[in-house]
């Protein structure tokens, strides 16, 4: 698998900082597990908040604090092994089989939302706004044009899909600005599955919500 | 105290599960790691909880730390950001924001691709003193006061467009000083 389509620099630089969405959080880190190049420039960005870490005030920790952590690590479990990335072609990124508890697109509940689309929606945090799910779109399905509000990363997991931007395979991730206008027409002879993330605010209902609106009334 | 030095603590900590290195390591973060939760927003009583938890983890996961990959205050800075993402969010998926984006490239990586390596930040210090004011100031506001994007679109009166392209820009200057680095 090669990745060709990346994560904008400013968007590894809004998810260095922690201040992205949790549903952009997600598709960021399911797109660090495909992506080596990623993970490197997610490092970079770290490095950032590492040197203002280190020039950050110091305010006083008293002693009773530091007598609860030093309890508190004899009898702690040590992490010894990192979190393996997604070797497997076929494998779902870590952080989205913890948020389905399961592992297996094909046992997934999907809803069908119209015509050679179904969606399962995920679940956000808090209030925010925005479109948060997967999407599983038939082979030769096109999409409707659509711009949306804010932010939107698209990240395909299974099959391929094409649009002005070029060919997005798996672990390819599409990361839009509000300007952007795309008309994804899924290529080959699987299913395209996506991980979409928006964070259009309600008035601009994002266009995952609206078909899923249309075609399913929530 | 220097890289260097913290480094070689942590890296006892791993290996000995030494306790009196992790001591010192404690002095030396946890006052800086409670500023920057409390610049993050969180109240005083927060912060002291999170700061426990961003030093517990620290020892939990000392033996992942890879001083090839990045440098230790990058590494305790994920920590700390992941845990206060967490503290932030009332209604919680059930899901840790805390796996590790540190974790050891592939073998079959291509040479280009691999990682990072810099043995201390002490060139990306100097990088962003050279960093022009109006980047700074999104440096800051993202990485410090924790605001996204269109938060800090909306504080300093510009387009979200300019505050991703002034984003890109800072992001860019640091890259390629740790890529120098290497
Ligand atoms: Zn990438």
């Amino acid at each position: 698998m090669t990745v060709n389509h990346h994560l904008d620099e400013a968007t590894l630089f809004a998810f260095g900082a922690g201040t992205l969405q949790f549903s952009l959080t997600v598709l960021v880190k399911a797109h660090l597990e495909l992506c080596p190049k990623c993970r490197c420039a997610a490092v970079a960005a770290s490095e950032i908040g590492g040197v203002l870490l280190g020039e950050q005030d110091e305010l006083a920790v008293g002693v009773e604090s530091k007598a609860a952590v030093m309890e508190r690590i004899g009898t702690a479990t040590l992490h010894r092994l990192p979190v393996r990335t997604v070797r497997r072609e076929d494998e779902m990124p870590n952080v989205l089989r913890s948020l389905l508890k399961d592992a297996n697109f094909d046992s997934l509940k999907w809803k069908k939302a119209g015509p050679g689309l179904a969606v399962i929606k995920l679940q956000k945090s808090d209030e925010e706004p925005g479109f948060f799910g997967l999407l599983r779109i038939e082979p030769g399905r096109k999409m409707p044009d659509h711009g949306h509000g804010g932010t939107e990363l698209t990240l395909v997991l299974q099959g391929a899909y094409e649009d002005a931007m070029g060919h997005f395979g798996r672990g390819d991730i599409a990361d839009l600005d509000e300007s952007d206008i795309h008309t994804p027409v899924v290529t080959g002879d699987v299913a395209c599955i996506c991980l979409v993330a928006n964070d259009a605010p309600t008035r601009f209902q994002s266009w995952p919500a609206r078909l899923v609106q249309r075609f399913i009334g929530i | 105290m220097n890289e260097a030095r913290l480094t070689n603590l942590i890296k006892l900590v791993a290996q000995n599960l030494d306790r009196e290195a992790f001591g010192e390591l404690f002095d030396a973060l946890a006052p800086r790691v409670k500023g920057t939760l409390r610049k993050r927003g969180l109240d005083r009583e927060a912060a002291e909880d999170v700061m426990q938890d961003v030093l517990l983890s620290i020892w939990i996961k000392a033996g992942l730390f890879d001083p090839a990959r990045g440098s230790l205050m990058g590494w305790v800075y994920t920590i700390t950001r992941n845990a206060s993402i967490d503290r932030a969010r009332r209604q919680k998926p059930s899901v840790s924001l805390d796996l590790i984006e540190w974790e050891p490239a592939d073998q079959s990586e291509s040479s280009e691709d691999r990682v990072l390596r810099l043995s201390a930040n002490e060139n990306l210090k100097s990088a962003m003193t050279l960093v022009p004011a109006d980047q700074l100031v999104i440096i800051r506001m993202a990485f410090e006061q924790d605001l996204s994007q269109s938060e800090i679109a909306s504080r300093l009166k510009l387009p979200l467009g300019t505050v991703k392209s002034r984003m890109r820009l800072a992001y860019a200057r640091m890259r390629k000083c740790i890529e120098e680095n290497q």
